[in-house]
């Protein structure tokens, strides 16, 4: 095998020269889009938690909008007497003016099953900061209201529309007495109306004009305060449907009627009444710039991606929540 | 073959070893975070599923109860509803295998353990259960695989319990049903729901049972 020590022949070079140039050459023209896909996949399936998140829980907190007293106080749906569900912010802490209409903003109102749902055992005067209560259910010895602590909000309603929202800063036991945060506006209310817990939430779109970006915020209570759920939200936009399935215009939903009456500072449209769904419309895109393509129907915030190869489009989706409390047909 | 080549022997092997420890480990990453992808996306999934499903079966259960005409009689559970597999105790299995038992599932809703409740235990101030004695006693009222409730529905896998209880408040003619759902991968969910029957004061009876609050229970 003498040979095989005389070195290459020109044709053997010539053949593995062309052979490398072809494999380097594919490997080349492969690394380049495998590397863009390597860099912006983690992107997309972070743009995609985003968005499961928030559907997750928009989901699970409108579909259970409205759920009532079952216990003490005046059972029964919430929708008889308060509107479960709000195109504004309403709480015992910050509010929108009554006559409020926010595409970007719901607050959402409920009776968790919790022990705090009794009725007002003295009148409440308007300006006044304590409500007197009835003892609540299941307690044990020498308590009479247990189940509030303070940082809770109490929802005190009464047929014919009135109702407000407290913030409970100190519990008296011995006096069945609850501090509360006066609520701006508040109504009187006579002795026997019901007081129970409530779980107010607001979700809303804060936008920041210096990032131009937005996030999605929750907010549950004054004590507890706003706290963000989602970044980078291009879009929120909700929608209101009726028992037939038809939209309820904006307009409709702050024009009145009013209820308790119109001169009320804590009214609201008696049309409210008549929202059996919400649609949502939740749309998240690419936390940075160089994942996001010029501004059009791809990305509603332009970016700075120098090639489409890097491109994470917006996602968006709208979904229909029915509150199972709001249903007709129960 | 020169002393120098002799040396060389062998580079070959540990070359291809270690670019084949390199592509190995590259793809086990690309695997794994593709194979969490879909593990987390059927997940969720399989947990909407089953709040569904858990919505279904309550609704079954609320045809029986609406129809009832002593609503003490299913608290006792002296009435079971016509939607049942069977005595009201013992394991059902479902398709991937896992074992749904009865009476666990009723003791887990009164105390949290899996072994029969006491009635301390019954009565104990909780979070979820914050009426003391007045705590629901739960009672099965309506049990089974939802493809018997739901024959025309492809992969209705799930296993759906519907429990009634008295009205904490002592309010009559309110009941509470507690419906979960069993599924795949682990999935369950529960809601729970009051109803109250016509007569009692409200502006909005209209003569059927009518809900008050409905509310998945997390």
């Amino acid at each position: 095998m003498r040979r095989s020590a005389d070195g290459f022949s020109v044709i053997e070079l010539t053949v593995a020269l062309a052979l490398t140039l072809i494999v380097a050459g594919t490997v080349a023209a492969i690394v380049g889009p495998a590397r863009s896909v390597f860099d912006s996949q983690p992107e997309a399936i972070d743009v995609q938690q985003r968005l499961r998140v928030g559907v997750e829980a928009l989901t699970r907190d409108l579909i259970g909008a409205g759920a009532g007293s079952p216990v003490g106080g005046r059972s029964g749906p919430l929708a008889e007497v308060v509107p479960p569900v709000l195109p504004f912010r309403r709480g015992a802490g910050r509010s929108d003016p009554p006559d409020t209409f926010r595409s970007d903003a719901i607050t959402i109102i409920s009776v968790p099953a919790t022990a705090v749902q009794t009725t007002l055992a003295a009148d409440f005067d308007v300006g006044a900061t304590a409500l007197t209560v009835m003892p609540t259910v299941g307690c044990g010895e020498g308590v009479t209201l247990c189940g509030v602590v303070p940082g809770m909000t109490v929802l005190v309603s009464e047929i014919g529309g009135a109702f407000d929202l407290f913030d409970v800063t100190a519990v008296d036991d011995a006096a069945s007495q609850l501090t509360v945060t006066p609520a701006s506006g508040a109504s009187a209310y006579p002795t026997g109306v019901p007081v129970v817990e409530a779980r107010v939430r607001t979700y809303y779109l804060k936008n920041d004009s210096v990032t131009h970006t937005a996030q999605l915020m929750r907010s549950d209570s004054a004590a507890t305060g706003d706290a963000p759920v989602l970044d980078h939200v291009a879009a929120l936009t909700f929608d209101y449907l009726s028992a037939s399935g038809t939209p309820i215009a904006a307009s409709e939903l702050a024009d009145g009627p009013w209820l308790p009456n119109a001169a009320a500072a804590s009214r609201w449209d008696a049309d409210l009444l008549r929202i059996r769904a919400i649609g949502v419309t939740l749309r998240i895109e690419a936390a940075l710039a160089a994942f996001r393509g010029p501004a059009g129907a791809l990305f509603r915030h332009g970016g700075v991606a120098p090639s489409a190869r890097l491109w994470v489009p917006d996602q968006e989706m709208r979904f229909v929540v029915s509150p199972r409390n709001l249903g007709a047909s129960r | 073959m020169t002393g120098r080549f002799r040396r060389d022997r062998g580079a070959a092997l540990v070359m291809v070893i270690m670019a084949l420890a390199l592509m190995t480990s590259l793809s086990a990453a690309l695997l794994l975070s593709a194979t969490s992808e879909v593990l987390m996306a059927a997940n969720f999934t399989s947990q909407r599923a089953a709040l569904y499903a858990a919505d279904a079966i309550l609704e079954r259960a609320m045809i029986d109860v609406a129809a009832a005409p002593d609503w003490s009689t299913l608290i006792t559970g002296t009435t079971p509803a016509s939607f049942v597999d069977g005595p009201a105790s013992g394991g059902r299995t479902l398709a991937d295998g896992t074992i749904v038992d009865l009476g666990e599932t009723l003791n887990m809703a009164g105390c949290h353990k899996r072994s029969a409740c006491t009635d301390t235990e019954l009565d104990a101030v909780t979070a979820d259960r914050p009426w003391g004695a007045s705590n629901p006693r739960w009672q099965l009222y309506a049990y089974g695989h939802l493809h018997d409730l739901l024959p025309d529905v492809p992969n209705a896998v799930w296993y759906g319990v519907a429990m009634v209880a008295a009205n904490p408040g002592g309010l009559d003619d309110v009941i509470t049903i507690r419906a979960e759902a069993y599924g795949p991968r682990h999935a369950h969910a529960v809601v729970e729901a009051v109803f109250a029957r016509d007569g009692r004061d409200s502006d909005y009876n209209d003569g059927t049972p009518r809900l008050i609050s409905w509310r998945e229970v997390r």
